[in-house]
């Protein structure tokens, strides 16, 4: 290690969010930038590391928010080749390299590589613009470009703008006296009044009517003493809020949330990943939950107690579950889980588009090793898994 | 030791047949003896009643709940505390007295035995600690033991052997005498606020039944050959309509034998049993009646159940009991104040003031109620006199219960002067058809004193005037060869014993305590089983895993248990 001051220099500084590897040579900077608030410490990038720069570190407590000032994962800015591998197989978009400043994935340009095949569509006709999935959605993906209406904030669009509607308002002239009733009640009626004058004493004019401010609530018809005005709406066919609601396929990391709430059906998932999740609950330990707070997809739920009067020996519920379906096999509970065999993960296959290398071969063979947690780690401070069969 | 002689004294004793003969009673030693030298002090007995001092089998005497209640209610003590006498300590409270009024109480009363009826198995150090402060009288406690979580495992599994084996280590545990049964499955079920009414209600999670859980105890308490039998307060206590439970759970005794070296004949004690004789669907007085006869038809046709009765005794008193929902029950009919105490594993409690007032129906008949059943009773050494002291009523109002049996001109009054609606109370009870009925005194001894100790496994310690027994005995202001025309005389009498002796040791002399410093005993049951590894094994586990205190601070210490007496019943040999 003689002259290890001189070039190539590395170094690793925590910015904020961002947890930032540099390989300094004369002439060309290269970065590896980790955003510790995309991270969710799902180890996928320390599995496909081809120099094994990456290692886990302390991930429940990371990502809980219990330790300050540490990442999930940490890597050696002097092992990494700054490849990108990492970059393009990151589910969660946490990691980016840059060359001179400027991002670069040249592995990728000259087609080395390929990168993550998923759907994550929603069908534009099926889609009413509710509100369901982007309030489910883990990962905020959901682009709602809809028009913000004045139910949300005080001054939001008209409501009477939602609808696709025709309006229309008929007063009765013969039967209108202008006493100015409607008017008093509703922003869309003005009356306009021929001034008094007491050369001839009485009341006339004509009511006015601004059509965009009405929204056929039929307070004024109904308040008419002289029952002299008519209100109709005929609403379009299909009419739906305008605008649309998008994933955003940069955050969507394929957990299906949106497919499984939308109540049109609109919305096509395929995942990344294929394989399965176990829960042994017997061995979990109870009162951890760590699993819980930390999965990147809220598939992972405390069951609820069984009602007493429901309650046998064999209902008690179990001390934790997961939701297969919404899983997206990530492994960020494998590697944040105190205990034993509690959770088991199994990859049977990784969708992608583009060259499949023998460089990539040999790592989704590896992301595709089934594992389990492990009490006894070997090295302090380091997630180690237990590799199964 | 002092000799005495109880001359010329009208002796009754059903143990040993004697009905109202004048005869001499020698005490030696702290025993009965033959005769006894011309040292001997005499008590003149002359035109007085002579009997084996009493035994009370079902008493809140001791222990969490007792005191709860006194805590909670310092208006039971208010104007009502005696002021410290000559030989005596302070004596307070009304319902539920301090623990000296209670051991003087029940000395003036001529009593030796009492049982506290429910201990909490974890909390059995408070009730050794007020049994010690408890002046004169013996004790026994009986671990409260139908909604404890080991017992229902056992029995839901069929596994008597480790029932017993357990229900032996809880014994010894908490210096325990007998397995109570409060509310089976129900107390259990009150943990999630539910409860178990009839007898074949689940309990929530351990998917038994209470007629599973009273059966099993009664295998388990034979299986171990206990001195008394399980001891039993059934599901659905003081509903309209519960006579129906009680006959379901009274025949359960049906498959079971005694099965002990104690000269027991029952397999279940069913205790309060004036609480569970109700008719109706509801507490109005068109709907409400008494089942006491339906009820006391079975009692009185089965040898294998002893009852005793709960009497009430028209007083502003306060209601204790393992039976938690019940007491939640009653806070909600009455809207007075409720304590509520759930035991981990075990048990709970709950503790409502309750006044029964003469002014209404449902006290008056609860009143005729339970007269019927001790009149009821055709064999009067298995009914016995109880208030549930202090749910029906004090204990200290023996006497006047004893009166109102005694009595036929004692009832006629109630019912006539105090009682609001004494008409309807005759309609809706068996009360008018027994208007005749009057128990003698041998009767009485009966069911104060011989068939009690028979009960209990303890007819060679207490309820006896045989020669070679402890000398417990009670004179009384009462001759039985010219019974008082005013039946006021017979609560006066029985209230105030003339002379009262506890183990030889005279502890009432003239109507006064004069000693109350004797050693009194702790009785409890002392049972060896076969080693059971599973049952120990399961102990440590359910310590380590669900109970709050260690295993090794969870049994009485040996100096915690007053002058501890041991009755072994070894089921290996």
């Amino acid at each position: 290690m003689a002259m290890s001051t001189m070039y190539p220099k590395y170094s690793t500084k925590m910015e904020n969010d961002t947890v930032i590897m540099e390989q300094r040579l004369l002439k060309k900077v290269s970065h590896l930038v980790l955003n510790t608030t995309k991270c969710t410490g799902c180890g996928i990038c320390s599995e496909v590391c081809p120099k094994e720069a990456i290692v886990l570190g302390l991930v429940g407590a990371v990502r809980r928010g219990a330790v300050k000032d540490e990442a999930a994962i940490s890597v050696d800015p002097a092992k990494c080749s700054y490849c990108g591998v990492c970059t393009i197989l990151c589910p969660f978009d946490a990691l980016e390299v840059r060359v001179d400043g400027e991002p670069s994935l040249p592995i990728k340009e000259q087609e080395g590589f390929p990168e993550y095949d998923f759907t994550a569509e929603i069908d534009e006709n099926k889609c009413v613009r509710c509100t369901t999935c982007s309030e489910a959605c883990p990962r905020d993906a959901i682009v709602r470009d809809i028009p913000v209406y004045e139910g949300e904030v005080a001054d939001g669009a008209k409501r009477q703008t939602a609808l696709d509607a025709e309006t229309t308002l008929v007063v009765d002239k013969e039967k209108c006296n202008v006493c100015g009733i409607c008017a008093s009640l509703c922003p869309a009626l003005k009356i306009k009044r021929i001034p008094f004058t007491a050369e001839k004493v009485g009341s006339a004019g004509e009511v006015v009517w601004d059509k965009s401010l009405c929204d056929a609530c039929q307070v004024c018809a109904t308040a008419c003493p002289e029952h002299a005005i008519a209100v109709e709406r005929v609403v379009k066919e299909g009419s739906k809020l305008a605008g649309k609601v998008t994933i955003d396929k940069e955050t969507c990391v394929t957990c299906s949330w949106c497919e499984k709430v939308c109540p049109e059906e609109a919305v096509t998932i395929k995942k990344f990943f294929d394989g399965e999740i176990v829960f042994n609950a017997d061995k979990c330990p109870g009162g951890c939950s760590t699993c819980v707070d930390i999965c990147p997809c809220n598939a992972i739920y405390l069951p609820s107690p069984v009602p007493a009067l429901q309650l046998k020996k064999d209902s008690i519920e179990p001390t934790i579950a997961v939701n297969a379906d919404l899983c997206i096999l990530c492994g960020a509970c494998v590697n944040a889980c105190p205990s034993e065999d509690v959770i088991t993960i199994r990859r049977s296959g990784i969708h992608v588009k583009g060259p499949e290398t023998d460089l990539f071969k040999s790592i989704a063979a590896k992301l595709c090793i089934p594992r389990s947690s492990k009490i006894r780690e070997d090295t302090f401070g380091q997630v180690e898994l237990k590799p199964l069969e | 030791m002092t000799e005495y002689i109880i001359k010329n004294g009208c002796v009754v004793d059903p143990t040993q047949n004697i009905n109202a003969q004048k005869m001499d009673i020698c005490i030696k030693d702290g025993k009965f003896v033959d005769k006894v030298s011309s040292a001997a002090k005499v008590i003149d007995a002359s035109g007085k009643l002579v009997m084996a001092a009493g035994v009370d089998i079902h008493s809140h005497v001791a222990g969490p709940k007792v005191d709860m209640g006194r805590l909670f209610r310092p208006e039971d003590k208010l104007f009502r505390s005696p002021m410290r006498g000559k030989n005596t300590r302070m004596e307070m409270g009304f319902s539920v007295p301090s623990t000296t009024k209670t051991g003087y109480d029940y000395a003036r009363l001529g009593f030796a035995f009492a049982m506290e009826a429910a201990m909490p198995p974890l909390e059995a150090p408070h009730v050794h600690e007020e049994i010690r402060d408890t002046p004169i009288i013996d004790e026994g406690a009986m671990p409260v033991l139908a909604n404890n979580w080991f017992l229902l495992e056992y029995f839901k599994n069929g596994e008597i052997e480790n029932a017993g084996a357990y229900a032996s280590w809880i014994l010894n545990a908490t210096r325990g005498f007998g397995l109570k049964c409060v509310n089976p499955g129900g107390t259990e079920a009150w943990g999630w606020g539910l409860n178990c009414i009839t007898i074949h209600d689940k309990v929530p999670y351990f998917d038994i039944t209470p007629a599973e859980i009273v059966t099993g105890l009664m295998a388990t308490n034979e299986y171990l050959r206990l001195p008394h039998s399980v001891h039993v307060h059934a599901n659905n206590l003081g509903n309209p309509g519960n006579y129906e439970t009680t006959l379901d759970t009274l025949k359960l005794v049906e498959g079971f034998s005694p099965n002990n070296d104690f000269g027991r004949e029952q397999v279940m004690h069913h205790t309060h049993i004036q609480f569970h004789c109700y008719g109706g669907d509801s507490f109005k007085s068109d709907s409400f009646e008494s089942k006491s006869k339906e009820v006391m038809d079975y009692v009185n046709s089965q040898k294998k159940l002893t009852v005793d009765v709960g009497q009430v005794t028209l007083d502003e008193t306060t209601t204790m009991t393992a039976d938690g929902p019940f007491e939640y029950h009653l806070t909600h009919m009455n809207h007075l104040k409720w304590s509520n105490v759930d035991v981990e594993l075990e048990t709970a409690a709950g503790i409502v003031p309750f006044v029964y007032d003469p002014k209404t129906f449902i006290a008056g008949a609860q009143w005729a109620i339970g007269l019927e059943i001790a009149l009821f009773a055709k064999d009067k050494d298995r009914c016995y006199i109880t208030t549930d002291h202090p749910n029906a009523g004090p204990f200290w109002r023996y006497p006047r219960i004893y009166k109102w049996l005694l009595s036929a001109k004692a009832r006629n009054d109630v019912i006539e002067n105090q009682l609001k609606y004494g008409n309807k109370v005759i309609d809706r009870t068996y009360i008018g058809e027994l208007a005749d009925k009057e128990l003698t005194l041998y009767e009485l001894a009966q069911m104060t004193r011989a068939g009690v100790a028979k009960a209990l496994g303890l007819k060679d310690m207490y309820g006896s005037l045989k020669t070679g027994h402890a000398a417990n005995v009670a004179v009384y202001d009462i001759d039985p060869e010219n019974l008082p025309s005013d039946p006021e005389q017979y609560e006066k009498a029985f209230g105030s014993s003339f002379a009262f002796f506890k183990d030889g040791i005279l502890a009432v002399e003239n109507h006064d305590i004069v000693n109350y410093s004797m050693p009194k005993k702790t009785v409890w049951v002392n049972s060896i089983v076969p080693e059971n590894k599973q049952v120990e094994r399961d102990i440590r586990d359910k310590f380590l895993h669900s109970y709050t205190v260690q295993l090794d601070n969870y049994a009485v210490f040996d100096e915690h248990v007053h002058n501890p007496y041991a009755i072994k019943v070894d089921i290996t040999q």
